[in-house]
């Protein structure tokens, strides 16, 4: 038996699947009527498909299940790197505002891991923030103090 | 001359005579710049637009309305295409099939395909609105919750044709879509169903910045990580494959499929409630049931482009019919017209449908804005094609940005920003591991139209109010899902039988 | 609705008109020839903390409805009145609450207001919705700008033309009701009318709004329901829906046909004139005929109200509602009200602090019919 990152998510989804049975429990009959008549079967196949992976069905049909698959080899050092990169805009988003957030991430983005020269990633984010700018700020009224503030998180 | 068409010509008219012409125009560009931005509708456009009209003239107001919805669904289907960023939700049924196509080069094929759909669809729309006006009056009321729910369940069953690869991760995406879209307040019951006690999950989870993460963020993942060096592949744009008349020419091709989507859009659009979203995905999944086996949906087939663009602008034509006739608005953007126009004095069921020519107004408005935008979009499908071979190191951080912007923009919230990314996690770990994002996103779509039209029903009947069987519109549909369910039936049995075979072969070794 | 919301109405974010304007103005000069006419010239009042200041108005709900309806045209009159600059926030989701608590939680500094539904939110707070504020607690009324105006309509194939036919149909099988929700105001209307009668009715729940209903009633799938005169006006006048009853104190006589549709309550109210017709033993309210019925009309039409969240400073507070009555009163104000069809029922802020204790203590009366209507409807 081994566990795979590909067991691994179906676990997971067993577990979130197995919380929302477990909340679906305590509403009323007719809220929980259809939520039952999902989840159940649900974790039938769940299990099925743990079986599935675990017995390394999956290996057999990689690929060819969803369109564009390419089972390119990432490695799972690049792979974390990407989702660490990604996972670094909301958090600038959060932190610094919708003005500044984006501007920051293209810029360290631009230099960093593209490793475009410095005018470059300078102008694209500037572009950038000033088109947030005017999309938020001029559009889309959020500025000056009330509803959302633009250069501040949360 | 009828009645009808002596407002119709009046109505045209009155769009030509100067300056009238001009709010059309402007407000068919205005409404193609700023759309291509996600989260910024031609809803938002009009929300922006109406205490500026405060004071003009309702037949302006008319002009320029119709314009901003009529131009702004080609920019959400081109940024669904290229990017895998639907524009607006009822573009994220144009994804599933657009996006492939471009990844495999055939960006202006897919694009040239949308502009035509979108501007016949919308020509159908109105075409069905003028023939149907009169008849309406008595088809509308047929079409109660029972046929909300065949058409739920229809939509539904096109998961079985989608995930032919694998039917039971299909369907465990499928149930977690629906579970999904359960999320929130019931308004049958007022309880509260997997919030968690945040006030942020009460009004469940909102379409825009879901479909922003499972698709456009997870595909920046997957760019991002596969050291693919465009979208395409093709680093020059001679490098692509297919032109936009080849598009517009499948349109033609499939004409028979096209008549089906824009009459699935009219109808769906017409029903108050049920909206844009639902008449593109029903499209969606009737185009893949009818292509049968040779169909490769979700992987770039150019029906799958068609049928959602055909239905999202046919529908605006329907989503008329109920405001019309009823005061009942059929979609975001009549609901909000509506206000509007009762801002002006004009309660609609009375004045507009009395004034007929006034109603035709908007209707050439609408009209002339489809084709305004698809004639642009037809002649910039080159400039927007090389979207498509732009080096990912520069492509990949600005998608992210729009992702970003999309979330935010529709509503403001930092909390959709995360719910983005997170579902753009998921997103990917669905993709890489082989589980079907369109059968989750088709069943969170149109998960409350299924279970509220169940309730519904089921009330209906327990308490006597109906008898299903004597219902044309109900057996109508009933039997078009026999028809639907046959074919993936026989495939799944198929397949059932091929793994017990194979379990057998695995124990007899 | 539940789960995932359907795009009707989604909106996003705030209409700002500087924007469009210049925007359009870059797409076509010709258009702006016509301008708004904006500002209602107006002695400001001493609200000073406030001029100059951005305000922003929260609405519970799409644009395009009836409340955002009126907050575009309250929002000239009072951004002259305060010389502070507003802009309209619609906050849609879970029937007005999300926008509600998203109000009652922003700091109570006056730079925040907003136009909800005072009957709406009480409910939803005392049948003990999670995150509904506590109106008059939590959010504190600052005027009244216009009272729903509920009404009974039946549908045309029912042959109930009158509540004496309602009541005589019941006897043989119970009317049935088109329902949104166990916390909505049709539902509280519609059980409490079958109470304060004594007739037999069953309520189908889940519409997603009031046209809808309208829509079911035509169809024959239900008999009856409630919604506001406005949004029924043109079903009753085109003869698709047949009025029944006004659940007001006083008749509206708006068109010819609710001549003589009767009202519920008030001096010359149904409750008074026949009061033969109402059971002799409701499970609601207290009192007489005339009380109980009363008391349906006070919950059930606290109407559209201007509100701040808790916690305002007095002064502030007095002037801004000085401000709000002065708009309200305002004939600019009222005229444009007129011409957008908008009716108005405007009162003060003290008025609507006593009609919102009234409201509640005949809530507390009433919620046992409500909440056993609610059980039996599940």
């Amino acid at each position: 038996m081994r566990l795979s990152r590909s067991v691994l998510f179906t676990l997971c989804l067993l577990a979130v699947v197995l919380i929302l049975a477990y909340l679906t429990l305590g509403l009323s009959p007719t809220s929980r009527l259809v939520p039952l008549l999902v989840v159940v079967p649900l974790i039938g196949l769940l299990l099925v498909e743990l079986k599935r992976g675990v017995g390394g069905a999956d290996a057999e049909e990689a690929g060819a299940v969803e369109a564009g698959v390419e089972e390119t080899d990432t490695g799972g050092r690049s792979e974390r790197g990407v989702l660490l990169w990604v996972l670094a805009l909301p958090a600038l988003v959060q932190t610094l505002g919708i003005l500044a957030g984006p501007g920051l991430f293209l810029l360290l983005y631009s230099r960093l891991r593209s490793r475009e020269p410095w005018v470059f990633a300078l102008t694209v984010a500037a572009l950038t923030t000033l088109g947030l700018w005017g999309l938020f700020g001029l559009l889309l009224e959020t500025s000056g103090g009330v509803g959302i503030p633009l250069l501040q998180g949360r | 001359m009828s009645p009808v068409l002596d407002a119709a010509w009046e109505g045209l008219l009155l769009v030509f005579a100067w300056p009238n012409i001009l709010y059309p125009l402007a407000g068919t560009l205005a409404a193609m710049v700023f759309s291509l931005l996600p989260g910024v509708s031609g809803v938002t456009l009009m929300a922006l637009a109406i205490p500026l009209t405060l004071s003009w003239d309702p037949i302006q107001v008319l002009l320029l309305f119709g314009a901003l919805v009529g131009g702004a669904t080609f920019m959400g289907s081109a940024t669904a295409i290229l990017l895998n960023i639907p524009g607006t939700a009822p573009n994220a049924a144009t994804m599933f099939d657009g996006y492939p196509m471009a990844r495999a080069g055939h960006a202006g094929t897919a694009l040239g395909c949308s502009a035509a759909a979108s501007a016949l669809g919308s020509t159908f729309g109105v075409l069905m609105l003028v023939a149907l006006l009169p008849l309406m009056a008595v088809l509308v009321p047929l079409l109660g919750p029972p046929e909300y729910l065949m058409l739920a369940v229809w939509g539904l069953a096109a998961i079985a044709t989608v995930i032919r690869a694998s039917v039971g991760k299909g369907l465990v995406m499928a149930g977690l879509g629906l579970l999904i879209s359960f999320i929130g307040f019931d308004p049958r019951t007022a309880e509260l169903r997997y919030t968690f006690g945040t006030l942020y999950l009460q009004d469940g989870l909102h379409l825009v910045p879901v479909f922003l993460g499972i698709f456009a963020v997870a595909e920046v993942i997957d760019l991002m990580a596969s050291g693919r060096t465009t979208i395409s592949g093709a680093t020059r744009l001679d490098q692509l494959a297919g032109d936009a008349l080849e598009g517009v020419r499948a349109v033609f091709r499939n004409f028979g499929l096209f008549l089906r989507s824009s009459l699935i859009g009219t109808t769906v659009g017409a029903i108050p409630g049920l909206g844009g979203t639902a008449a593109a995905f029903v499209a969606y999944g009737e185009a893949a049931r009818s292509a049968g086996p040779d169909g490769r949906f979700g992987e770039g087939d150019i029906r799958g482009v068609l049928a959602p663009e055909a239905a999202n602008d046919a529908k605006d034509g329907g989503s008329l019919i109920p405001t019309l006739l009823f005061g009942i608005p059929g979609s975001a953007g009549t609901a909000l017209l509506l206000g509007v126009l009762a801002l002006h004095g004009i309660s609609p069921g009375e004045r507009l449908v009395s004034n007929l020519s006034l109603a035709f107004v908007l209707i050439w408005s609408l009209f002339l804005s489809n084709w305004i935008s698809s004639i642009v979009g037809l002649s910039s499908v080159n400039m927007l094609s090389r979207i498509t071979v732009v080096r990912t190191s520069r492509l990949a951080p600005l998608i992210l940005i729009l992702s970003v912007t999309g979330a935010f923009a529709y509503r403001a919230r930092f909390a959709d920003v995360w719910v983005a990314f997170g579902f753009g996690l998921l997103g990917y770990a669905m993709k890489r591991y082989g589980w079907p994002r369109v059968a989750f996103i088709i069943a969170l779509v149109l998960g409350s139209m299924f279970e509220l039209n169940l309730h519904l029903t089921m009330r209906l009947q327990e308490l006597d109010r109906i008898q299903l069987w004597t219902r044309p519109g109900f057996m109508l549909l009933v039997l078009l899902l026999g028809v639907t369910l046959w074919m993936p039936g026989v495939r799944f049995a198929a397949e059932a039988r091929e793994m017990i075979g194979r379990a057998r072969r695995r124990v007899d070794r | 609705m539940t789960g995932v919301t359907p795009d009707v109405g989604k909106l996003q974010l705030v209409p700002r008109r500087e924007a469009l304007r210049r925007l359009l103005t870059l797409c076509g000069a010709p258009l702006m020839a016509r301008r708004p006419m904006r500002r209602a010239p107006a002695a400001p009042v001493a609200c000073a903390d406030l001029e100059g200041s951005r305000i922003r108005w929260v609405v519970g709900y799409t644009p395009g409805g009836g409340y955002d309806a009126y907050s575009r045209l309250i929002e000239p009159f009072l951004e002259g009145e305060l010389a502070a600059e507003i802009f309209v926030d619609n906050v849609p989701g879970a029937g007005g609450i999300v926008g509600a608590r998203t109000l009652a939680d922003a700091p109570a500094d006056g730079r925040t207001l907003g136009l909800f539904d005072g009957s709406a939110l009480l409910m939803a707070n005392r049948r003990g919705i999670a995150h509904a504020p506590a109106v008059g607690e939590d959010l504190v009324p600052l005027g009244r700008v216009a009272r729903l105006r509920p009404i009974l309509v039946a549908g045309l194939r029912t042959g109930i033309r009158t509540i004496e036919d309602m009541i005589a149909r019941a006897r043989s099988r119970p009317i049935v009701f088109g329902i949104t929700g166990p916390v909505s105001q049709n539902f509280v209307s519609c059980a409490l009318i079958a109470d304060l009668f004594g007739f037999d009715a069953e309520f189908i729940i889940g519409y997603p709004g009031s046209s809808e209903i309208s829509l079911a009633i035509q169809r024959g799938d239900v008999d009856a329901g409630s919604s506001d005169i406005g949004s029924t006006l043109s079903s009753i006048q085109a003869r698709r829906l047949v009025p029944i009853l006004q659940l007001g104190r006083r008749r509206s006589t708006l068109v010819p046909v609710l001549d003589d549709v009767p009202q519920l309550g008030g001096e010359d109210g149904l409750a008074v004139r026949r009061p033969e017709l109402f059971s002799p033993s409701p499970q609601s309210g207290t009192g007489s005929v005339r009380a109980r019925a009363d008391q349906l009309v006070t919950f059930t039409s606290l109407g559209r109200l201007v509100v701040a969240p808790r916690g305002v400073p007095d002064r502030l507070r007095s002037c801004l509602e000085t401000a709000v009555s002065s708009v309200l009163e305002d004939p600019g104000f009222r005229a444009s009200a007129s011409a957008a069809n908008r009716p108005l029922d405007v009162a003060s802020a003290a008025d609507v602090r006593g009609e919102l204790a009234e409201a509640s203590a005949a809530f507390t009366g009433l919620l046992p019919a409500v909440e056993r209507a609610a059980r039996k409807a599940r």
